[in-house]
């Protein structure tokens, strides 16, 4: 393992954008009821599952109503 | 015009698609330097397995060629991130009908899909360098900048097929009626290519070929080995944007 | 009036989707500032006539006249003269209304300070000045409300409006209709319906469409005077009287040739006699009061706009 000290210049930015990220896409499904597809839960789970960045992706473009 | 731009620079940071795009391509920014960073401990794992079946892998030595390589293996993941958000740039108009009352104010057809048009290639543009000025950074800072060779050209040249990948998607968004057929229809494209890029005698003149980037400094490719598939790439991205307008000219909104 | 003293002008139009023709050579003549009424029933072409006027479809024949200027398929310039409103409108919804009136109007080429000042008249005008909301949320009649004030930003000449109250409630239909009314100041209003009553109130001229050609076109009192003469209907407390009226009539018109029908029928309950010739009352008046007749009522009827629409659509 190379040294954590190391990796900070990296992990801190990868970890603020990865909480930015989960937060905007949680939020949004949070506050809103309907969606194309799916329900609230799945959402959640879908979000986070796959949070790295596929899962909030992937509720924008299926998940997120039109208006 | 500069309205109907200003509306879709609105509806990008308004939906939140942009903040997203932008977390998106930050991330992967961030990661092509990392991954580098944690190659040697990666093979270091490996090999201890390899080393179990017999085979023994030496030292490797992270270069900042490392963070490029790793730079050019990433550039599709956030060209088809791009593609999966703007498959609904047009379709979702379409959609709910708010562009029949912009056609119906006067404002004429060929004014909404060049806007449309300048809007996605500025998305493509500012977030592939945001996508590059990070990696660039941590790899200057790191590794320094050496043994990479034309690395501007190889990043030119990655931006310009983004830019032909963007022209399909809107040729298609002014062929289908919803974003599922737009992306099909660009995903075929987009892999079509890269199949092709496996027949040798069409390979080195297709779009396709303008990922091959990195060759610059591994392989000891010189730009003017890229001059025929960048014609070629141009002459594509012309043929898309005019069929495009002549389409969305006479399609039904 | 000269031809072109009409602000919109419709001349042999068709129209067909595939085998079913739509619109078979409709001929529509609107003078300007006034409400015109444009009626038919669900599918009778309406719409269809409307997106051809903006454009939004080709023709297979015929020629429509905006202001003088033809129309054509695509970027027709013609549309600089007309404001729109879809039946089911819908905008920008991460906008503002205020937000989108000014979109609108950079897209219309308007000066900014014309902007600013037009679309807090109109946002006033249609009761969403104080609203700061972003469109998303917004009701049905809301939406109504704020195509109104779009639709009429650049101060159009012809105001085209598909059904703006069709999918409202009593009350926003009611709102609909005052704006429109207000409207008619500064423009000329095309409007489609299917509910008579909304054209009885606010519109000067109306036609009548069914199955792809105009049947009917005037003022509303043309239209009433056209079709089918008042009637009377007389309610008799017995049943039996009612064939003793009939009976007289018959008798006082001398002739048993002559269908009754045509002067009077006599409802199902036998109770009410329709009157169709006005000129007998008189003498029935008499023959009821000789014979001591008892009577629950004499009404005069008068033809209503759905009696016409129903009788002329059959």
């Amino acid at each position: 393992m190379p040294d954590i000290k190391e990796m900070l210049p990296f992990l801190i930015p990868l970890i603020i954008a990865e909480i930015i990220l989960l937060t905007v896409t949680l939020r949004h499904i949070l506050t809103h009821k309907n969606y194309k597809h799916g329900n609230r839960t799945l959402w959640v789970i879908v979000a986070i599952v796959g949070m790295e960045f596929i899962g909030p992706v992937i509720y924008f473009l299926f998940g997120k109503e039109d208006s | 015009m500069t309205a109907f731009i200003k509306k879709e620079c609105m509806e990008l940071t308004r939906t939140g698609k942009l903040l997203i795009l932008g977390i998106i391509f930050i991330f992967f920014g961030i990661l092509n330097p990392a991954m580098a960073k944690l190659t040697p401990w990666l093979y270091e794992m490996l090999s201890d397995q390899f080393a179990d079946q017999g085979l023994v892998i030496g030292e490797v030595t992270v270069t900042a060629l490392t963070s490029w390589t790793q730079f050019f293996k990433n550039a599709p993941m956030v060209l088809i991130v791009a593609i999966l958000l703007f498959s609904g740039l047009f379709t979702n108009e379409y959609h709910k009908g708010t562009l029949v009352q912009i056609v119906t104010k006067g404002l004429s057809r060929n004014k909404i899909f060049i806007s449309k048009l300048f809007t996605v290639y500025g998305a493509w543009t500012l977030l592939y360098l945001v996508y590059t000025g990070i990696t660039l950074c941590y790899t200057v800072y790191f590794w320094g900048n050496d043994g990479v060779t034309n690395l501007a050209f190889g990043i030119f040249m990655y931006w310009l097929f983004g830019i032909f990948t963007m022209s399909s998607l809107v040729l298609f968004s002014a062929l289908c009626n919803n974003s599922g057929q737009v992306l099909l229809g660009t995903g075929i494209i987009f892999f079509a290519f890269i199949l092709l890029s496996y027949i040798p005698s069409i390979k080195n003149i297709i779009p396709s070929r303008l990922m091959d980037g990195l060759t610059l400094s591994t392989e000891g490719a010189v730009p003017s080995d890229f001059t025929e598939a960048l014609i070629c790439t141009f002459i594509l991205i012309a043929f898309c944007d005019i069929i495009g307008v002549l389409v969305f000219n006479r399609r039904k909104l | 009036m000269t031809q072109d003293n009409y602000i919109l002008r419709i001349e042999n139009l068709e129209k067909s989707f595939g085998d079913k023709k739509v619109l078979r050579g409709v001929n529509l003549s609107v003078p300007p500032k006034k409400v015109f009424g444009f009626v038919g029933k669900n599918g009778a072409g309406k719409t269809t006539t409307m997106k051809l006027v903006l454009g939004l479809m080709t023709a297979n024949a015929g020629e429509i006249f905006v202001n003088g200027e033809k129309v054509t398929y695509g970027n027709t310039k013609t549309n600089r003269f007309i404001g729109y409103l879809p039946d089911v409108p819908e905008y920008y919804s991460f906008m503002t209304p205020k937000e989108y009136l000014s979109f609108c109007g950079e897209i219309t080429k308007m000066d900014k300070k014309e902007i600013r000042t037009r679309s807090e008249e109109l946002l006033k005008l249609v009761g969403l000045g104080e609203e700061k909301h972003r469109i998303k949320g917004f009701s049905r009649g809301m939406k109504q409300r704020l195509g109104i004030a779009q639709a009429l930003l650049n101060r159009p000449k012809l105001l085209i409006c598909d059904e703006p109250t069709s999918a409202l409630d009593p009350l926003g239909r009611k709102e609909i209709l005052d704006i429109l009314v207000a409207a008619k100041e500064e423009t000329t209003i095309l409007f489609s319906t299917h509910i008579l009553s909304d054209v009885e109130h606010i519109c000067d001229e109306m036609a009548l469409l069914n199955e792809g050609k105009i049947i009917m076109q005037g003022s509303i009192a043309e239209v009433k005077s056209k079709r089918r003469r008042n009637s009377m209907e007389i309610q008799l407390e017995r049943k039996e009287d009612s064939d003793r009226i009939c009976r007289f009539i018959r008798g006082s018109i001398k002739t048993d040739r002559i269908n009754i029908d045509s002067f009077c029928t006599i409802d199902k309950s036998a109770k009410c006699i329709i009157l169709k010739d006005e000129a007998l009352l008189p003498d029935i008046l008499r023959y009821l009061a000789d014979n001591s007749i008892p009577l629950i009522r004499i009404e005069k009827q008068e033809a209503t706009l759905e009696d016409i629409f129903l009788e002329a659509i059959k």
